[in-house]
């Protein structure tokens, strides 16, 4: 199981990001929970200045900028290959 | 009169827009676009952290943010992460200030419209408000400051900000913004767009030559959400910004507005302070009302305050920072505003 954050306080970058993640997530057919973190406060608290920013499996994979579907398809590869 | 309305909107956007595409909004978008991606924002953070001192702080914060960002809904998150991660209040003020009040974009866009002398003292008056906010919230919020548990702040001090190559680059674009506007100050417009032709491409061949596929994409990529977000808002900030000034009577505007005194730059600086301005807007706005008899001081005050404070960004400043915080923020920059304008308008502007 794959846990997928999005940090961003809702604006349209950061709604691109949430669609290129779900995108991805779909197309490698995978069960992921993403949550959408919105709360300043928190983002502090994992570190993230610039957004929008996403940390799959804790591991932080982009910061302030909206990722591709095609870059997210490849961290989760990365993650699944690490967890089996 | 509902047409006559229409077409002054309309009239603006051609004035303020359309004429300013090529030499102007292109090559400031494409600028913002590769501050964004090319310089390290982890290294500038690393220098408002909070090991950094109040002394070096505060003019790092005041410097990064120029660079940083050009819109309110990404300045927030900013400055509350720096907070939040240990730096200083006064340095994350400073960042919530500077960044809405006095950033690249904005400031390329006033000097485009408004001349050069307003481009200095906007940022000369942004800068210097900046450090009396930092101070303040600094002494004010003292207790709550040492009492604060300081976060540890991130490793690798000493990265650089910026490549050689990188700066190399980001200097050719500042070039095709400054040589269309001010080497070619009289003749054809045609001649403006030649020059920017040119240095443009050698801008493109340049970065061909040292930025890979990838990092070009992504700059341009970046550049094309700055388009996607500024630039509707631009136009139809515009737009109604040639309506108000076809519907305010100029009468008005000079008794309110006139003149270089404390009350029509206390006007001026509650106006701004209320009502959003997107980025870039305020630009537009300010040469319509001084058209009408807007005094150059209360231009000023409006020029840092329309786009630095909002009903909006306020209430989320409260959320983020706690009521009293944005209060005491809130407070200093309207007295702030007000006496910069005041100043400005009886000693800088004559």
């Amino acid at each position: 199981m794959i846990t997928i954050e999005i940090f961003g306080p809702g604006c349209r970058r950061c709604r691109a990001t949430a669609q290129a993640v779900r995108q991805a997530v779909q197309k490698a057919g995978i069960e992921a929970t993403i949550t959408e973190i919105h709360d300043p406060r928190e983002m502090a608290q994992a570190r993230v200045v610039f957004t929008p920013a996403v940390r799959v499996n804790g591991v932080m994979r982009c910061l302030g900028r909206v990722p591709e579907a095609v870059e997210v398809a490849e961290w989760l590869a990365e993650t699944g290959g690490k967890a089996a | 009169m509902l047409t006559d309305l229409l077409l002054a909107g309309l009239a603006a956007v051609v004035d303020y827009v359309a004429l300013h595409v090529l030499t102007c909004l292109i090559p400031a978008f494409l600028l913002a676009g590769a501050l964004v991606s090319f310089i390290s924002r982890e290294a500038i953070m690393e220098r408002l952290g909070a090991r950094a001192s109040k002394m070096r702080s505060f003019p790092a914060a005041a410097g990064a943010s120029f660079f940083l960002a050009a819109c309110s809904c990404t300045v927030i998150p900013v400055s509350s992460g720096l907070y939040y991660g240990g730096a200083g209040v006064g340095a994350a003020f400073i960042v919530l200030w500077v960044a809405p009040a006095s950033n690249l974009l904005s400031l390329i866009y006033t000097g485009s419209i408004l001349g050069p002398q307003m481009v200095w003292v906007r940022v000369v008056a942004a800068v210097l408000m900046a450090f009396v906010v930092g101070a303040v919230m600094t002494l004010l919020f003292r207790r709550e400051e040492a009492g604060r548990s300081q976060a540890a702040a991130t490793g690798g001090a000493g990265s650089r900000i910026v490549s050689p190559a990188d700066a190399g680059l980001l200097g050719l674009l500042v070039l095709s913004l400054l040589a269309p506007n001010y080497l070619v100050r009289s003749g054809p417009y045609a001649v403006k767009v030649l020059v920017w032709t040119a240095v443009t491409l050698a801008a493109g061949a340049y970065a061909l030559r040292v930025k890979s596929r990838l990092e070009i994409r992504r700059w341009l990529g970046e550049t094309w959400w700055f388009v996607r977000l500024i630039f509707p808002l631009l136009l139809a900030g515009v737009f109604a910004v040639g309506i108000v000034g076809a519907l305010l009577p100029q009468a008005w505007i000079e008794r309110h507005l006139g003149g270089s005194g404390l009350l029509p730059s206390l006007f001026a600086t509650l106006l701004g302070s209320v009502s959003y301005f997107a980025t870039m807007t305020e630009a537009p706005f300010v040469h319509t009302l001084l058209g009408l008899g807007m005094g150059k001081g209360p231009a000023l005050a409006l020029l840092l305050t329309g786009p630095g404070l909002s009903l909006p960004s306020m209430l989320a400043i409260g959320r983020v920072f706690g009521a009293r915080k944005a209060l005491a923020y809130v407070g200093t920059i309207i007295v702030l505003g007000t006496v910069s304008g005041w100043l400005a308008g009886t000693f800088i502007f004559h």
